[in-house]
């Protein structure tokens, strides 16, 4: 693929490593969804590499914040719908 | 780090670790860095540059700036590292060589031609040196018959800090380059 | 003085100059020689270029002070030394860079082939014509009429195949099967006296022009007396076994036997060999220049160097001995910014249907091309044709020759595998210049110049994301070169035309539809179901063609017998006409997935299909785990065996210590093998495949079987042994 340079999905791998006491010391329950955020922001893999920022994971962050934003979209449609549903009304 | 402002010129150091010391020499040019330019010539692609972003910024804010401060070239092959050193011109600067012995384990280079090429990039080492300090890191031989090339760099050098198999480099991963004997 | 013509067959350099032998049209082969000097160049001080030009007159040579073009450097002067022939020169080349070891040397170490085709403008295997007097020719010259891309070259060559009884690395050969066109029979290999005398009579009267074998340069020919060579005078060439690093990996290559006016090739030697055949080989050795045997042999990027040292002779550009340039300086940003790979746009996870999967032509080379990347004229605007598009251009053409002969035949046609082979041999060159023109084995390689590519190509997948998000299709994966896209209602190749279209037109490089899947899988991550995992996936074409990367079946690791089984559950799933009727096919997958588990069971599949391939990286000694591979490669070596880095080990899992057997050493009896090791195996494929369309059918797959269930009152197993 032609690069020298480790990819972006590595560096992620490498900061979720950093903050290895920090999800150590959450809740087991809390883990699963810690482990989530990256996962979410691996989807983003490429645009995270294509920002040229020196620390990736400030764009990792973002890439977080645009799930979280899909996955509350998500789910204010969805309430809309129940709200509306004529069952749920009385 | 006191013992950065004796980090002066005509002072050769040579680190030898596994990894030819990577961790180390990141932070080693991080702080660098931060009191001015430093110049990099990476030869084993030894390089990092985002753990190095990292190392910058625990020590600043200011990033970007410090970042822009470190100059880096690339070599892959003996002749690249002798045209590298060749044309780094003598800076004031402190310079750091990664891994310089990365590329003379080609078993396709002859024993003869891998000294000759040696003894230049050591000429021009010792140029650097001249007017600024120079870190050199490197890494176990990966040709055991080869392997007298380190002895060569050690006679270069001020300072010799080896580690060793059963004790890491430096207990945390600040390096302090003047803490005392070498260890040998 | 006659005349004669025919193909070149074969060059190498001779006392006189350069001898060639031609395969003539009347279906003669004959040897010719001609005089040939070498010049090799020396730059540096002119007090230093004194004393090199007073040895060079005392060894003999020619001197002459020139001016010649570096590709860097310009105009420069040197001193030019010319030998009355190659050996001359290899020898006062070799001499002066010793003594003057502080020069810099041009043009000293060009293979003879690739200075004769700059010369004369004769490549092999194309056809010439040659004036001669006795043996000793006076003109050659191309014959235009037989020119590139000729469609279809017909070389009447003559092939004998050879190849012994059993793999000699496992067993101790007794025979030697003997193939030459309608023939078979087999020699016997002892008494050895015999044999040879009898294998010396075969070659005087078949006269092969490639001698094809199995284990020709690591078992037969080093240990025959006899000569095999066409031309008697000279000894066959031989070269050392070696293990490389290149590309990140480690790898080995056996010892080599080189004919002299006939061609060997050994197939288990030559590791693209069985991707494009003997047709492959011409094709290659027909672009780059280079010999049969070399390129049979050598990686696709020698072929790509040699290509680009013809063109540098032909254009008068001076070859550097060594490459000697170094990248200029980034600051860590800069680097940052600049050195990533080609792009990577994950997929989400799921199956999806109607997907048209697009992929740019040849890409990076087609960018180097279309873009003028080369070292030289890095950023540079409005520079003029480079070194690196001018090498590659041809390439790219004649691949698009090929391409197009092949859209016009009907597929059952003879010519079909012709082509087929010759495509695939030049997509093999071409898959690697990319790091062959700026990596540290190229002369003229900048790194710069890699980056400049990458950085273009993802700004061309970029822009196609955004011409096909305008059309309203939906962008699912981007993996380097290639795109997977959809639109509701998009389901035919006309309905893909006008996005291709559009691409081609705002990118300039080509770009063609792969084909659409009636439904494709894009897989997770095994550490993390939620994570995506690029370039891996599996689906059927509506031309019910599967397609499948990054699974099992792909892995050179994975047992044939495993490999086996996942493509039969993806068959099954395959018959399905869309994604609602994939479901459908589960339960039918699941029964084949348990019917291969009781076959395991009961002992009916054979100890060949269930071996583990793997390469090792470093010597033996060197590992400190104890992976199986390290296992099985420590016990070969302590057996006798020689285990070099890059080498494969095969093994299969047995039950209890030490868990591993490798091949020869010894009978594989099926009641030792690790049965449960491979279900595991076994378990992990059948799951990349069914869990994508919902746990639950993964789920139901594994209870189903049991091994009560499926044993039934049985005959007694199979005894399949492999005698060592």
């Amino acid at each position: 693929m032609g690069r020298t340079l480790p990819t972006i999905n590595r560096q992620l791998l490498d900061t979720e490593s950093g903050l290895g006491q920090f999800r150590r010391t959450l809740r087991r329950s809390d883990q699963y969804v810690f482990d989530g955020l990256f996962a979410e922001a691996r989807k983003h893999a490429a645009a995270i590499g294509q920002t040229d920022f020196l620390l990736p994971f400030e764009a990792a962050l973002l890439a977080m914040l645009l799930e979280q934003a899909k996955q509350i979209a998500t789910l204010q449609n969805e309430v809309e719908i129940l709200k509306n549903r004529p069952s749920f009304a009385e | 780090m006191e013992a950065l402002h004796s980090f002066t010129k005509n002072n050769l150091i040579v680190l030898a670790a596994k990894h030819a010391a990577r961790d180390q020499a990141t932070d080693l040019a991080a702080q660098l860095a931060l009191g001015g330019s430093v110049t990099v010539l990476d030869n084993g692609n030894r390089f990092q540059p985002y753990e190095l972003a990292r190392s910058i910024r625990k020590l600043t804010r200011d990033i970007e700036r410090t970042a822009g401060r470190v100059f880096i070239r690339r070599a892959f092959t003996c002749y690249q590292t002798l045209a590298l050193l060749e044309s780094t011109p003598s800076l004031s600067a402190p310079y750091l060589i990664l891994d310089l012995l990365a590329n003379f384990y080609d078993e396709n280079i002859t024993e003869k031609e891998i000294n000759r090429v040696y003894n230049a990039c050591a000429r021009e080492v010792l140029r650097l040196k001249h007017g600024a300090p120079v870190v050199v890191t490197l890494a176990p031989p990966r040709l055991e018959q080869r392997g007298y090339l380190l002895e060569r760099v050690y006679e270069l050098a001020e300072k010799v800090v080896m580690e060793l198999p059963e004790a890491p480099l430096t207990a945390h991963r600040q390096l302090n380059l003047f803490s005392g004997a070498e260890v040998l | 003085m006659q005349e004669y013509s025919g193909w070149l067959f074969d060059i190498y350099e001779t006392r006189l100059g350069v001898g060639i032998w031609l395969l003539t049209d009347d279906n003669q082969r004959i040897f010719f020689q001609t005089k040939f000097e070498v010049t090799f160049y020396v730059a540096g001080p002119r007090h230093r270029l004194r004393a090199v030009w007073g040895q060079a007159r005392n060894m003999g040579m020619k001197t002459a002070r020139e001016i010649k073009h570096d590709l860097f450097s310009g105009n420069i002067e040197v001193l030019a030394v010319t030998a009355p022939d190659p050996q001359a020169a290899s020898s006062a080349f070799r001499k002066l860079s010793e003594v003057f070891d502080d020069l810099i040397y041009y043009d000293g170490d060009i293979p003879i082939q690739l200075r004769f085709a700059a010369r004369t403008g004769v490549m092999m295997l194309h056809h010439c014509r040659v004036k001669a007097t006795g043996g000793k020719a006076e003109e050659i010259t191309l014959d235009e009429t037989i020119s590139e891309p000729s469609l279809t070259i017909s070389l009447p060559l003559r092939i004998l195949e050879l190849g012994p009884d059993v793999d000699p690395s496992i067993g101790v050969p007794e025979k030697l099967a003997v193939k030459h066109g309608a023939h078979h029979f087999v020699l016997n290999l002892r008494p050895k006296r015999g044999f040879e005398i009898a294998l010396g009579a075969l070659l005087k009267r078949v006269d092969p022009d490639l001698i094809l074998t199995d284990f020709g340069d690591t078992w037969l020919f080093p240990m025959l007396a006899l000569n095999p060579n066409r031309d008697l005078t000279r000894d066959v060439l031989r070269r050392k076994a070696s293990s490389f690093f290149t590309y990140g990996m480690v790898m080995y290559r056996g010892e080599q036997v080189h004919l002299f006016g006939r061609w060997h090739i050994d197939r288990k030697n030559a590791a693209l060999f069985k991707e494009y055949g003997v047709d492959g080989v011409i094709e290659q050795a027909r672009i780059t220049g280079m010999g049969a045997q070399e390129v049979a042999r050598k990686s696709p990027g020698s072929g790509i160097t040699a290509m680009q040292m013809i063109t540098a002779l032909r254009t008068g550009v001076l070859v550097p001995v060594v490459k000697q340039q170094a990248e200029s300086f980034k600051t860590l940003k800069e680097l940052v910014s600049m050195d990533k790979g080609g792009m990577v746009y994950q997929p989400i996870p799921g199956v999806y249907d109607h997907v048209a999967q697009i992929d740019f032509a040849s890409m990076y080379p087609s960018i180097m091309v279309q873009y003028n990347i080369s070292p030289e004229t890095n950023g540079k605007e409005d520079a003029p044709d480079g070194l690196v598009p001018q090498t590659l251009r041809p390439l790219l053409e004649q691949r698009l020759a090929i391409k197009r002969a092949l859209i016009e035949l009907n597929p059952r046609d003879e010519r079909v595998k012709s082509l087929k082979s010759r495509a695939a041999a030049l997509k093999w060159l071409l898959v690697v210049c990319f790091g062959y023109l700026g990596y540290k084995n190229a002369r003229f390689g900048k790194i710069e110049s890699h980056e400049a590519v990458t950085s273009i190509s993802r700004e061309l997948l970029l822009r196609s994301k955004e011409i096909a998000e305008d059309m309203g299709f939906t962008v699912l994966h981007m993996y380097v070169d290639s795109l997977f896209v959809r639109k509701e209602g998009a389901r035919t190749a006309a309905d893909i035309t006008p996005l291709l279209d559009e691409i081609v037109a705002q990118t300039n490089i080509a770009i063609a539809m792969d084909g659409i899947y009636r439904w494709v899988a894009f897989l997770p991550s095994r550490m993390d179901i939620r994570s995506p995992v690029p370039n891996r996936y599996f689906g059927v074409f509506q031309d019910d063609e599967m397609k499948y990367r990054g699974i099992e079946l792909r892995r050179h690791d994975t047992p044939l017998w495993v490999a086996g089984v996942q493509l039969a559950l993806l068959k099954e799933l395959a018959r399905a006409k869309d994604l609602e009727q994939a479901r459908d096919f589960i339960p039918r997958a699941i029964r084949v997935l348990n019917k291969a588990k009781n076959d395991l069971h009961r002992g009916h599949v054979s100890p060949e299909s269930l071996v583990i391939r793997q390469r090792i990286s470093k010597g033996v000694e060197e590992y400190k785990a104890f992976s199986p591979t390290a296992r099985a490669a420590r016990m070969l070596r302590d057996s006798g065996q020689k285990v070099a880095p890059g080498q494969n080990i095969r093994f299969v899992y047995t039950r209890g210590k030490p868990g591993v057997l490798p091949l020869g050493m010894g009978v594989i009896d099926p009641k030792m093998i690790d049965i449960d090791r491979y279900l595991v195996l076994l378990d992990r494929a059948a799951e990349t495949i069914l869990s994508i369309f919902g746990e639950k059918y993964w789920e139901k797959a594994k209870n189903t079987y049991t091994q009560e269930t499926w044993l039934l009152p049985q005959k007694p197993a199979v005894k399949r042994v492999i005698t060592g």
